[in-house]
């Protein structure tokens, strides 16, 4: 028996609704006459409440626990923390491209349009491309052939193989052309089905990515071993630190020791995908996040897939390396 | 069969614009062990650490010989078992390797017991190895109850993160009281494995204490009846969990172990449950709503299995009455504090390792303070043996020359420990 509560949700419970938690009495009648509590509805379009800000007097928006335009949170009467760090440049200074800049690339030059396009549409697919170009074992090419958008739902490991092949070409520009043409030539011949293994963050601190960003106050930390997190396909993964205040405590967290401040506390996210890939999504972190070589941020809110071998920045100093390993 | 009852301890009002709940959920469990339930049910992996380090002196492999045979004669009829020799690497003393888990009888007992006198200590310490070795075994048993309990004098000689891997594996998969011989190992490492595998972690400061407390966490883990319970936590639309606690009997962070069962409810591994109570501390931000109206901040379910086994029901109702918004549950109070107690005696202790003397007065001055605030006097006992108070009131006091290393240790793995509100009994589980 579904029950309708006062707001107009359809509740599984009689007692509260099991969509607001609002009261239902007996008869389905409010408990509590003036509480129009709004149904969330688009979340892109919250309602205003008619309260404003005593912060920034800017309109306070319905069910929002803080001002989206100045960060106040009424019911605390505080204001969101300083950022930890100064904002880090994003310098680069190897003059490397953009490589999801560029998707045409890796449509051109293959035959089978479709999986080529979804191939291209990935962006960073280019990227996973250049990774296995980098390491040039055939294993790593054919995961990152297998698991990327267009491998998919391509049986053909010929059209993968020529995705990760042109991937490869137009990732060039990062890793280096020596290894390309191995890469791309193992993996035609690969089978694409092997996308199936166990998805793992490797976090290092690396030094190229530190030296770029000249922070001069936070410290490069020596002899970090390397951090190896399996990555629950289940949930969102979050990256950040851990704070107890904050009540946050990301699957990827960088609060260390040794910590890397430049972190936000909820920096970003890795999203399943449901068809076992993950996307990447900054939550609008101070520092950014950067994905491979790019010199530029990713767009904050902005889902983004990414491949086996793509690697995230973050901080002042942190690596995220994104690896499928076989099941065994 | 058990039967578990739930209650809530809130102050429901909230001042307009107010968005914070606290509740304390209390969880008891009853009749489990009337019956013999474990049996057949459970199985028991017993690890010992073999390493080098155990022949100095020479006293601890013998203590240990003595005290694993004390727990195999702990191990009830029925009940699936082997015993794990732990080194660099690790290897099944019993039964024989290949044949899964033995199942207990008065002639499995005995075959076991004689291959323990044999026990040999040479080699490293890999707890990695010991773990994926346990969940080896385990991985050949249907058992709803699957506990191991790993005994060490040392420190792990690897690199961390390969026990961190072990640790993601073996996740779910078992339980594991973790306990430390002498004072060569690290009370962190340890919290970190039991924590983990929902287990608890001590120090047995003389190799001759072993033997009471194998059988101890032997019977305790018989004890239990109830495999996988846990906490299902329904929080409304626009809500958010901060976190989920379990306050008593010690203060552990759930938080971050939630699993999205729909978009609303995350779910909370408990791991096994005897005749025992435990309480829950969720914090809830909830929309602020309109003078006057009452809704469900979160529906707390415990489940064993798939079946519903409780329900408790936090709330919210916005009040403009600032008496009755303004009072703060007790109970919410007395295990913020405990919390607080267990977060000032780590850092007070981590700032003593770090040579930083004044810092860590002022912690243990602060956890002296709130223990005896909440009459917690076994911690107050242990906290005198690191710090000599002057004034338990006003938390004032000095650090002790010449600590002794097992009561630092003691103060240290006990400092999660907390007492229930009033100091009621069932504090200690165990």
């Amino acid at each position: 028996v579904t029950v309708t509560c006062p707001s107009g949700h359809t509740s599984d419970d009689a007692d509260y609704c099991s969509v607001c938690g609002v009261k239902i009495d007996g008869n389905g009648a409010p408990a509590a006459t003036p509480a129009p509590v709004a149904p969330v509805t688009d979340p892109s379009d919250p309602p205003a409440s008619g309260e404003t800000c005593p912060n920034c007097a800017s309109e306070l928006e319905a069910g929002s626990r803080f001002c989206e335009v100045c960060g106040y949170d009424p019911s605390t009467g505080s204001l969101p923390e300083a950022p930890t760090a100064q904002p880090i440049a994003a310098t680069n200074g190897n003059g490397t491209t953009d490589t999801g800049s560029d998707p045409a690339a890796g449509a051109a030059g293959t035959g089978t349009a479709a999986e080529a396009d979804a191939a291209a549409g990935a962006g960073p697919a280019g990227t996973a491309g250049s990774t296995a170009a980098g390491t040039g074992t055939a294993a790593e090419a054919d995961a990152a052939a297998g698991a990327g958008p267009a491998g998919a739902g391509a049986g053909a490991g010929t059209a993968a193989g020529a995705g990760a092949g042109t991937a490869a070409g137009a990732g060039a520009g990062v890793a280096g052309s020596a290894g390309v043409g191995v890469a791309g030539g193992t993996a035609a011949g690969a089978d694409a089905g092997a996308a199936a293994g166990t998805w793992v963050a490797v976090v290092t601190a690396d030094r190229p990515y530190y030296d770029r960003n000249q922070v001069s106050e936070v410290q490069f930390p020596l002899g970090v071993p390397a951090r190896t997190i399996e990555l629950d396909g289940a949930n969102p993964q979050a990256i950040g630190r851990r704070s107890r205040s904050r009540g946050t405590s990301p699957a990827i967290d960088l609060a260390g020791p040794p910590e890397d401040a430049a972190v936000s506390h909820t920096h970003a996210s890795l999203l399943p995908t449901t068809t076992g890939g993950w996307e990447l999504v900054d939550h609008g972190s101070t520092n950014g996040t950067y994905l491979n070589e790019s010199p530029h941020p990713i767009g904050a809110n902005e889902p983004i897939p990414i491949a086996p071998g793509d690697r995230i920045y973050v901080g002042a100093w942190t690596k995220i390396t994104l690896e499928l390993r076989p099941e065994t | 069969m058990t039967e578990f009852s739930m209650e809530v301890f809130q102050n429901e009002y909230l001042a307009p614009g107010a968005t914070t709940m606290d509740a304390i959920v209390t969880v008891t469990a009853r009749g489990g062990s009337t019956v013999d339930s474990a049996a057949g049910n459970a199985a028991v992996v017993l690890i010992i650490d073999t390493s080098g380090s155990m022949s100095a002196p020479s006293t601890r492999i013998r203590a240990a010989r003595h005290a694993a045979a004390e727990a195999i004669d702990a191990i009830r009829d029925g009940v699936q078992f082997a015993v794990v020799a732990g080194t660099d690497t690790a290897s099944t003393v019993f039964p024989a390797w290949g044949s899964g888990l033995a199942i207990a009888d008065a002639s499995t007992r005995g075959q076991a017991k004689e291959a323990v006198k044999h026990l040999q200590a040479g080699g490293g310490t890999a707890m990695s190895m010991w773990l994926a070795r346990a969940a080896e075994l385990f991985g050949s048993s249907r058992a709803g109850i699957r506990q191991a309990i790993l005994v060490t004098d040392g420190e792990n000689r690897e690199d961390p993160w390969l026990l961190d891997d072990a640790l993601r594996r073996c996740m779910g998969r078992f339980q594991a009281d973790c306990r430390g011989v002498g004072t060569d190992w690290i009370v962190s490492e340890l919290r970190k494995i039991a924590s983990a595998l929902l287990g608890t972690v001590d120090i047995i400061p003389q190799p001759e204490q072993m033997e009471a407390e194998f059988r101890v966490l032997m019977e305790a883990a018989m004890g239990r009846g109830i495999g996988g319970a846990a906490l299902r936590v329904w929080c409304p639309q626009g809500a958010r969990v901060n976190f989920v606690r379990q306050v008593a009997p010690h203060v552990e962070d759930l938080t971050g172990r939630a699993q999205q069962v729909n978009p609303l409810t995350r779910q909370y591994p408990l791991g096994a449950w005897g005749d025992e109570a435990r309480d829950y501390h969720v914090c809830i931000s909830v929309p602020a709503n309109n003078v006057g109206v009452e809704m469900l901040a979160a529906r707390v379910n415990l489940m064993t299995g798939d079946q519903n086994s409780g329900q408790a029901l936090v709330k919210a109702v916005w009040t403009s009455d600032e008496a009755a918004s303004a009072r703060i549950s007790p109970e919410v109070a007395h295990y913020t504090g405990q919390a607080e107690l267990a977060a000032n005696i780590q850092e007070g202790l981590d700032a003593l390792k770090a040579g930083d003397e004044r810092t860590a007065t002022v912690k243990l001055g602060r956890a002296t303070q709130l223990a005896a605030q909440s009459g917690h006097d076994s911690t107050i006992r242990l906290l005198k043996k690191v710090v000599d108070v002057e004034d338990e009131a006003t938390g004032t006091v000095r650090i002790r020359k010449n600590i002794d290393k097992a009561d630092e240790m003691a103060l240290d793995t006990r400092s999660t420990r907390t007492v229930r509100v009033g100091n009621k009994s069932g504090g200690d589980a165990e």
